[in-house]
């Protein structure tokens, strides 16, 4: 009986807290940075053992300042705290996007349809890949499937 | 030091089971209560097993490969874990793996792992992986490693002394989640195949056979925000349901959880690498980094378990690093 009760309270514990957790998700937004940051040189495509992208350099495009993190260049992805920030990153064709995994577990990002794989990001790896074509690029990470973001290629 | 309290309890209005209220289990200084409903029972005192009786040890998630805080040697932990079973006075039969046996599925790390294991006493070990030995090639090197003896994609079934034992894989095909942003861990998912593989494996046992089904993601929902659980577990269980005795072993969450449903218990298994947050009290599952060194091994373990008749629930004991 007491388990019962116990289950039934662990029930609508979890389901409240989802649901704090989703209301805050919600309001993934576009965000890209404001030219503050990039000082810094325009982020050098990096070699992972499985990766398929390209090889050129490219500079860092300049986004609507709208965005929450001031710190992240327009299009870099920072993975951490098993999530991918920003959620959603809305960037011109022909852009380079970069993933950084800042978590201490390893992460990798792996497109819906497969056009895009990373393979293994340890601590501090990068993924990148240069977008083409327009449309929207769900992805996901494959250790941890929960964690999903979208790249909307303009 | 343990205390021997018998109850006589009939379940299904067939058998009488006999309780053991264990205070303290001393050396591994972790005691081990006894509640109300928990039909598990401390392991017997040395010497005093009866003919029949066998003992396997559940091992999870080592993690090889893995060097951050709370622990930048897992290797050294896991092998302190293999020493501290083949310490034991009665050696367990066999040992049984949960899975996250690597970090990042690379041939050094299983390479790593073999080696520690080769030092075990125990000259069998049974094998599920965790989502880190497969995420990176869809299981492939794990296969190569430990496929011998396995269906499909690595799942198994073997009997000891009676005891029919189920090892099923929840880590392969993971989809994605929903949603964006905080979370962690998918659900896992045994799959149609495997399902359809349980149910014929167990067609045609007599219900009196005890059951111990093992697999790293655990078979219950344990926390759904974290992805602790299993999509299909539910069809998995109700091939099982007219058994009079399950046990479910798990890993992944690195702590020990336990839950009782009907003829169902279900354990979840500390790691030997690290531990992590229980559900909802940290913003995601990962290690818990602030461990003092010198309270590391109280939180990392293994687990012993013994099986003493037919007529008993299985004995598990549960034992920290130091």
């Amino acid at each position: 009986m007491i388990n019962h009760l116990k289950r039934k309270l662990l029930l609508v514990t979890v389901t409240s807290l989802l649901g704090l957790f989703l209301a805050g998700c919600g309001q993934s937004r576009t965000d890209s940075s404001s030219s503050s940051e990039t000082s810094r040189a325009a982020p050098t495509v990096s070699r992972n053992s499985n990766t398929e992208m390209s090889k050129m350099e490219m500079p860092a495009k300049p986004s609507p300042a709208a965005g929450k993190d001031m710190t992240t260049p327009s299009d870099q992805i920072m993975v951490e705290n098993f999530s991918f920030q920003p959620g959603t990153l809305t960037v011109k064709i022909g852009t380079t996007v970069t993933w950084v995994n800042h978590d201490d577990e390893p992460h990798t990002v792996n497109e819906n349809n497969k056009i895009f794989k990373s393979g293994t990001l340890d601590t501090d790896a990068k993924f990148s890949y240069k977008f083409t074509s327009p449309g929207t690029y769900s992805y996901f990470c494959s250790l941890h499937p929960r964690m999903t973001g979208q790249v909307i290629v303009k | 030091m343990s205390d021997e309290v018998k109850n006589e309890k009939e379940s299904n209005g067939v058998e009488r089971r006999s309780f053991l209220k264990c205070m303290a289990w001393a050396g591994t200084g972790l005691v081990w209560a006894m509640n109300a409903g928990v039909l598990t029972s401390c392991s017997l005192m040395p010497g005093a097993r009866r003919k029949g009786v066998f003992s396997f040890v559940q091992i999870s998630d080592s993690h090889i490969g893995f060097n951050k805080e709370p622990n930048q040697d897992v290797t050294k932990t896991f092998q302190e874990a293999v020493n501290r079973i083949n310490a034991l006075e009665e050696q367990p039969a066999f040992l049984i793996h949960t899975g996250d046996i690597t970090q990042l599925s690379t041939p050094d790390q299983f390479d790593t792992a073999t080696q520690v294991l080769k030092s075990a006493k125990a000259s069998q070990v049974y094998y599920v992986p965790g989502e880190h030995d497969v995420f990176s090639d869809d299981g492939k090197i794990y296969l190569e490693r430990y496929g011998k003896g396995t269906q499909g994609q690595g799942w198994q079934s073997f009997d000891y002394q009676g005891v029919h034992f189920i090892g099923l894989i929840n880590v392969l095909n993971l989809k994605q989640g929903s949603g964006t942003g905080l979370g962690g861990s998918g659900f896992g998912q045994l799959g149609s195949d495997q399902l359809e593989w349980l149910e014929k494996d167990v067609k045609g046992l007599s219900s009196s056979t005890p059951i111990v089904v093992y697999a790293h993601i655990p078979l219950w929902t344990i926390y759904p925000e974290w992805g602790w659980g299993t999509e299909d577990s539910a069809q998995a269980l109700s091939y099982l349901k007219r058994f009079g005795s399950i046990t479910v072993l798990n890993g992944h969450i690195h702590q020990i959880l336990q839950k009782v449903e009907g003829n169902v218990t279900f354990h979840t298994a500390r790691s030997t690498a690290f531990p992590q947050p229980a559900p909802g009290t940290a913003p995601a599952p990962g290690p818990i980094k602030d461990v003092p060194a010198d309270k590391l091994r109280s939180v990392l373990g293994l687990r012993e378990v013994t099986y003493v008749s037919n007529d008993s629930p299985l004995a598990i004991v549960d034992s920290a690093l130091g």
